[in-house]
């Protein structure tokens, strides 16, 4: 390659990464035009321009005008003009417009998966022109290490990736064309049934996955639960106690379970069987995104999206390998001795890096999901500066597991010593760890339980410390939380890695959902109860996988976008046909329900003056104001109203304040700890030296 | 004037006094009073009672058990 060469690279600092692996002296030069950083480097004789986009710099708008639907007249234009925010995207346009003038080639060189190839086919397209596209090429790479790059850079591909390009480019046609129908479905239909506008938006996964958190909640709300009864049990060894399990675990009936209790209370347990094994347990497989996420969640309490950005900041730092993937394994191309000695380097990880080399051969354990464009995360061994927080967390969460997937299987030694009391048959069971394997380099995110029993021989006659019949009750299913609902949309195969985590950061801030675990609100359940009665395929999981097989079914090939997106629009006409003829019924059903939302989310508690009227959150219509007002007042029966802080979201808290009677609220502002308060600022609890209400 | 739930407001299921939400609690309530019966020996009042201050119990579950009772219901659950 010879003369200029225009790299798109999908990021700032990807562009910068990538330049500096690019540039023979490593030191390209760095340019900033209108906001816009670019660099140039020197390779092999040709001088590369290598440009950033920040993300799509084009997006998918309506065709014709008017704003109704159905519309299933769709075109690609630059994302500021159908987006305000994305204001700063006009420059990079520019820049990009401005450099592509007069170069020889084009390299596609942003993350290689099907949004990075549609980033840059887009701005091939429409800012360098279409012939662009015949003399572009492609770098594939899963880490922006020099090696990796300079790699890629050798081994580039003569052509663009079509096959993804057409996949993405279909993707964001028919999530356009379901978001914009359907949201504009449910607010028409409001408005055309109400006279009042209100922005509601469903999408073609959010329906699905609202539908998912609807039935989980009213499950958990219906659910009635079942006694039942454990005998809990100890007994006592050398001056150490061990639970015991009765022989039939759940007892059904309360009569049997005071029965075996006052068989076995008094008595004495008589060892009659001691069984040991050894269990093993495999090293866990790598990362993939989803996985690390769950993970994260569970040792961290960190949301997908927290644990994403992290994965990607660490990306960009070379640190760890592409992130959003699904692969859950790690191809023999990767140089594991090499990751190694570059952790090595790191004092927390040089024992446990030096244990792995010291071995003849590294074998990692696979997972079963592969991935055609990227293997499962792994640490690139490139030695990070200083890493705290979020990222550090997450950082090492990937370091050790990668180590442990090249471990031993952890092997634990069981004894189960069978122990008969008057008739009854008990279990005193006792496991320990004996050959820690992977565990060793997972330690601090793993936490085995351990039972140590002391020496056991048949006939040992033991005393029954304690015995008692408890009773316990069934539980329902836990409500998702961002984890498990992410494995959900996974295991039903709806979204994808990249898009799951932005469909549950939706529905949270449309209203739809709510909290951690996840409770729908009444908005979500008022959407999820019109869209079941009226057009249920919107809520359809069958759809959305059926849509999601033809997607995926684009990338290798076996489908054209033109026919899926087709399909989409097949699949839309009848629905939005049906929402159409019962619109006035959806809207008036709609409003009610946010009506009701409304009027539940303003109400804080009972009036301490009329003790009949409900203070509401209301809003002063000359002002805007917000303030705290009696039901009552609308009846002229009672006036009382309190001042409210006009920031933040208020919340009831369903007491009330034991000086005054006044409802306690509770006042949410982002990045600051909720504050709990008596509304009433006359309450004596505000008197210095008084007891704060709530 | 179709029916409205006695407990919520949202449009009652066919031929019920409730909205299918506290219909499925109903439902979820007779189901449970079966095995509850068995286990305890308890009859519908007693199980009402248990049902109604349960902290597992759901709060759609709840309501409707609360209802039963104020309804003294004891002699089984109404159509």
């Amino acid at each position: 390659m010879t003369g200029r060469t225009l790299v798109i690279c999908e990021k700032p600092t990807a562009a910068r990464r990538i330049a500096q692996a690019l540039d023979e002296a490593g030191e390209p030069e760095a340019y900033r035009e209108r906001g816009v950083p670019y660099f140039i480097a020197l390779r092999g004789g040709s001088e590369l321009i290598v440009v950033s986009a920040l993300g799509h710099l084009f997006t998918v708008a309506q065709g014709g005008s008017g704003w109704t639907y159905p519309v299933f007249d769709l075109k690609w234009v630059p994302a500021h003009e159908a987006d305000r925010s994305a204001a700063r995207t006009r420059g990079f346009i520019k820049v990009i417009e401005r450099l592509s003038r007069g170069v020889d080639g084009y390299v596609s060189a942003c993350d290689y998966d099907m949004e990075g190839s549609l980033i840059a086919y887009n701005i091939l397209l429409h800012v360098c022109g279409e012939e662009s596209l015949r003399r572009a090429r492609r770098m594939r790479y899963s880490t922006l290490t020099d090696r990796d790059l300079v790699e890629a850079w050798e081994a580039m591909s003569d052509g663009l990736d079509l096959p993804l390009i057409e996949a993405g480019r279909a993707r964001h046609e028919v999530d356009w064309l379901f978001g914009i129908n359907l949201s504009r479905a449910l607010t028409l239909s409001v408005k055309h049934a109400t006279g009042y506008y209100q922005t509601l938006s469903i999408g073609r996964v959010q329906g699905p996955a609202l539908d998912f958190i609807e039935e989980r909640e009213v499950d958990v709300r219906t659910f009635v639960p079942t006694p039942f009864w454990v005998i809990d049990a100890e007994t006592e060894i050398d001056g150490k106690r061990y639970p015991l399990e009765h022989g039939r675990g759940r007892i059904e009936t309360e009569r049997e379970a005071k029965e075996a209790e006052a068989a076995c209370r008094g008595r004495e347990g008589i060892i009659t069987s001691i069984r040991s094994n050894r269990s093993s347990r495999p090293p866990p497989h790598p990362f993939s995104l989803g996985d690390l996420q769950r993970e994260a969640y569970r040792q961290f309490r960190y949301t997908p999206r927290t644990t994403l950005r992290a994965a990607e900041r660490l990306y960009l730092d070379a640190l760890i390998s592409y992130p959003r993937t699904s692969s859950q394994r790690l191809p023999p191309s990767i140089d594991l001795a090499e990751v190694l000695r570059g952790l090595r380097r790191r004092r927390t990880y040089a024992e446990l890096a030096d244990r792995l080399l010291s071995r003849p051969r590294l074998r990692p354990r696979q997972g079963r999901r592969d991935d055609p464009a990227h293997p499962a995360i792994y640490p690139t061994g490139n030695l990070p500066g200083k890493l705290g927080g979020v990222n550090g967390r997450v950082y090492d969460l990937i370091c050790r597991r990668f180590m442990a997937t090249l471990g031993d299987p952890a092997v634990r030694l069981n004894v189960n010593a069978g122990i008969d009391v008057n008739g009854h048959p008990f279990l005193l069971r006792g496991s320990r760890i004996v050959e820690p394997g992977w565990m060793l380099f997972y330690t601090p995110y793993i936490r085995e339980r351990e039972v140590v029993l002391p020496a056991l021989r048949r006939g040992q006659v033991i005393p029954m410390a304690r015995l008692d019949a408890v009773r316990r009750y069934t539980k329902p299913h836990p409500r998702f939380n961002p984890g498990s609902l992410l494995k959900l949309m996974e295991d039903e195969e709806i979204g994808t890695k990249a898009t799951r985590t932005d469909t549950i950061d939706t529905l949270l801030k449309r209203g739809y959902a709510e909290g951690n675990p996840i409770r729908i609100t009444d908005l979500g359940f008022a959407i999820v109860e019109t869209l079941s009665r009226y057009s249920p395929g919107i809520l359809s999981v069958e759809m959305t996988r059926r849509l999601e097989r033809d997607l995926d079914h684009i990338q290798t090939g076996g489908a054209s976008a033109e026919i899926v997106v087709g399909e989409a629009v097949e699949a839309l006409r009848p629905m939005l046909a049906e929402f159409k003829s019962k619109e006035g019924l959806i809207g008036v059903e709609i409003n009610e329900a946010l009506r009701e939302a409304w009027l539940r989310a303003s109400a804080l508690g009972p009036c301490p003056v009329c003790k009949t009227g409900e203070i509401r959150v209301m809003r002063n219509k000359r002002t805007g104001k917000r303030f705290a007002g009696c039901s009552n007042y609308f009846n002229g029966s009672c006036n009382v109203t309190f001042p409210l802080p006009q920031r933040g979201k208020i919340q009831a808290t369903g007491k009330s304040c034991p000086k005054c009677g006044a409802p306690i609220i509770r006042v949410i502002r982002r990045g600051r700890r909720p504050w709990t308060l008596c509304i009433n600022i006359d309450c004596p609890s505000k008197r210095k030296g008084g007891k704060r209400g709530g | 004037m179709e029916d409205r739930c006695r407990l919520c407001g949202r449009r009652g299921a066919d031929g019920s006094e409730y909205c299918p939400y506290h219909q499925r609690a109903y439902a979820n309530l007779k189901g449970a009073f079966e095995r509850w019966r068995h286990a305890l020996d308890i009859d519908w009042e007693g199980f009402l009672k248990e049902a109604s201050s349960n902290p597992e119990t759901g709060e759609w579950a709840k309501e409707v058990a609360e209802d039963l009772m104020q309804r003294r219901a004891n002699s089984g659950p109404p159509s």
